[in-house]
């Protein structure tokens, strides 16, 4: 080999050799929001279903819905992180902390009739814990007056609420590739992941806050012209008012939902996120499940 | 003058005394005096019997051999209607021991049997010198009596016949008669229908005369049918027939005796005139309900009778997905609250039937056709235009209400 031709393979080597520490420096930098997990939930234990109750029993339990409130529920916490939502094989025990006390039962299907969405958030062994769409408390009810509550005394009624059941309950994995950000004081929503996007959005009004610092997800989407969205569906999260047992009125347990709103700025709603036409389209195309923060 | 006298007696011996068991004798009645053979009375046959001679001018039948021909049909030419007579007289009068009324009975026999003959020898006139003269006049009397009796006797063939009416009103009735002649009693049994009194189908004793209401038992599975009434064992009382005993005497008086006096046992059947007619029933009831709401059916009769019918429904229920119907008490769900009576052909509404959430499923409905508590016509279990599908009311899915 000649000196002149050498060289040329040492500076393709050099060159090939900071690809290289380029390309792996861009891959250890960390994406914003999303930290790996410690096991891949995308994986389930193959464990054969084993009966828990028998069917009466499973039957007496509450049924852990939007508008139920059930003071044996965990409240979640701040932050959740999850990359899997799933389906329940059948009605399932929901537990308590000590995951024996069966606290309440949540259905296969939910109001609507469709499979309803299980988001698991931590894991210990076989057991799961798994955000959960009903109330523990309402805002109304101060903390403390129910001894089956694990709320502290003073603290608001959780937003957000959780439990455990068995890993083996659940099936029918669905990936989560993207999160839903919403700043209440800077009015806006934003798509974290594949494709992130932020949109101006209304959020609660002073005296019908939209909560803070709180994750739940998107638990199911419909249309309904008695609530004006004949056409672009309601996004139902998780989430709960903590400020009112029912801000908007009804008896639906104070539900903060993203929908469209022609007129989607400013802190005007009653807790809702209030989204233009190309926000609710892109949170209507991601899949159930897709966890939600709400930061001040 | 002993030989004499005892000759004598052996010849009246002789004369009196039949020379063989097989010969007839003197019965009673008279003998003239010194002519013991000129009798007037009855004979006595070689079995005992009382008989009388239809030979008037033959030589009398006493101590010669009689035969015995039995009971027969004819004799001497007689039609069947003087032999009824003969009979007759035989069987009223000719079994007897009065001399007077023997020798009526005689006189009698032959102005029967033979009245040409009996005349040629001189009639009454010329035998009841046989007789006692101061009986005479109460033997020619009997005589009369005697031939007035045989000769008022005719010979119609006993009749029975059963009929049955239809009541102008009401295919249910009618009166069942019997008439008969003469007078008859037996057994009557009737198809499709009872006597109203006993609600039997059979009755005995039934007489000549008898008018007895009757009410229609309609055989199930028919449109129209008929009333039937038999009987087998109509009994007519026993009455002399066409016929004599008789014992005939070779060159002699031919002798008769009473012959049969039978009793007949008659048959007589009849039915209804015209068919009778079953109401027919068609139904159809309302093919689907909503819990909350009501059923009712409907139902088209025909050949209602005036005396009216008692329409009631009953729906029974099971499962939405059952494919066999069951008809029956434990799954009666729904009843008339009572019975609809009904007089003339038309169509007829039920009650409305109240559904609640207890009777959801299929309903299976039956009309029933009742007359005084008879039924005469019935709904079929499981006809598809008597089903009724019940329903739940859908509940409207209620769409949580987001804060907004």
């Amino acid at each position: 080999m000649t000196h002149r031709r050498g060289a040329t393979v040492l500076a393709i080597l050099l060159a090939a050799a900071a690809a290289l520490s380029l390309l792996h420096v861009l891959a250890a930098r960390p994406g914003p929001m999303i930290r790996a997990q410690s096991r891949p939930l995308a994986v389930l234990p193959e464990l054969p279903v084993r009966p828990e109750l028998s069917a009466a029993h499973l039957a007496a339990l509450p049924e852990a819905r939007y508008d139920a409130v059930i003071a044996t529920l965990l409240p979640a916490a701040v932050s959740a992180h999850a990359d899997t939502a799933y389906r329940l094989r059948e009605d399932t025990v929901l537990y308590a902390a000590d995951r024996t006390t069966p606290v309440a039962r949540l259905a296969a299907r939910n109001f609507l009739g469709e499979p309803s969405v299980v988001v698991p958030v931590e894991h210990s062994g076989d057991w799961l814990r798994v955000l959960t769409p009903a109330r523990q408390r309402l805002p109304s009810h101060p903390a403390g007056t129910d001894p089956a509550s694990t709320n502290s005394a003073g603290a608001l009624a959780p937003a957000q609420t959780s439990a455990w059941l068995r890993a083996d309950s659940l099936s029918s994995p669905t990936i989560l590739v993207n999160r839903i950000i919403v700043s209440v004081s800077a009015q806006t929503l934003s798509l974290i992941g594949i494709g992130s996007r932020t949109w101006p959005v209304g959020v609660g009004a002073p005296g019908t806050p939209t909560p803070i610092g709180v994750t739940g997800y998107l638990e199911a989407r419909y249309r309904d012209a008695a609530q004006g969205q004949a056409e672009h569906p309601v996004q139902l999260t998780s989430l709960h008012s903590t400020a009112a047992d029912e801000p908007f009125g009804g008896n639906d347990g104070g539900l903060i939902g993203i929908h469209f709103q022609a007129s989607a700025s400013g802190a005007v709603s009653h807790g809702c996120i209030r989204v233009p036409l190309e926000a609710i389209a892109a949170v209507n195309a991601l899949p159930l499940g897709t966890l939600i923060t709400i930061e001040e | 003058m002993i030989a004499l006298s005892v000759f004598a007696a052996v010849l009246g011996a002789l004369l009196l005394v039949p020379l063989s068991a097989a010969a007839a004798s003197i019965g009673p009645g008279y003998q003239q005096p010194g002519k013991p053979l000129n009798h007037l009375g009855g004979y006595l046959t070689p079995g005992g019997r009382v008989a009388y001679c239809i030979d008037a001018g033959l030589p009398s039948a006493v101590a010669r051999d009689t035969g015995d021909s039995g009971v027969v049909e004819s004799v001497n030419g007689l039609a069947a209607a003087e032999m009824l007579s003969l009979n007759t007289l035989l069987v009223r009068h000719g079994d007897t021991s009065d001399a007077n009324t023997a020798a009526a009975v005689a006189m009698a026999v032959w102005s029967i049997a033979g009245d040409a003959a009996y005349q040629a020898e001189g009639g009454d006139g010329y035998v009841l010198v046989r007789a006692p003269a101061d009986q005479r006049m109460a033997i020619q009397a009997l005589a009369d009596r005697f031939r007035a009796e045989a000769a008022a006797v005719t010979a119609t063939p006993p009749t029975a016949v059963l009929s049955i009416s239809i009541d102008a009103g009401d295919d249910y009735g009618g009166i069942l008669a019997l008439d008969a002649s003469p007078g008859v009693t037996g057994t009557v049994v009737l198809t499709n229908a009872v006597f109203a009194d006993t609600g039997g189908a059979t009755r005995s004793s039934v007489s000549a005369g008898a008018r007895l209401a009757v009410v229609a038992a309609p055989p199930s599975g028919s449109t129209a049918y008929r009333i039937l009434a038999s009987s087998s064992d109509l009994v007519v009382p026993a009455a002399p027939a066409a016929s004599v005993h008789v014992y005939p005497t070779s060159g002699a008086q031919t002798l008769v005796a009473a012959g049969d006096s039978p009793s007949i046992v008659l048959a007589a059947s009849t039915s209804d005139l015209r068919d009778r007619l079953i109401p027919s029933l068609g139904t159809t009831a309302q093919p689907a309900a909503e819990v909350g709401g009501t059923v009712i059916d409907t139902a088209s009769l025909l050949h209602v009778p005036s005396s009216g019918v008692q329409l009631r429904w009953s729906g029974y229920l099971q499962p939405m997905d059952s494919n066999t119907p069951q008809c029956a008490a434990s799954t009666l769900a729904f009843e008339s609250s009572e019975p609809v009576t009904i007089t003339t052909d038309g169509v007829f509404s039920s009650e409305l039937f109240a559904v609640t959430d207890r009777s959801v499923g299929t309903v299976f409905w039956t009309a029933t056709l009742t007359r005084n508590d008879v039924v005469v016509a019935e709904g079929l279990c499981g006809d598809s235009a008597e089903t009724t599908v019940i329903t739940a009311p859908e509940t409207p899915l209620h769409l949580p209400v987001v804060s907004g």
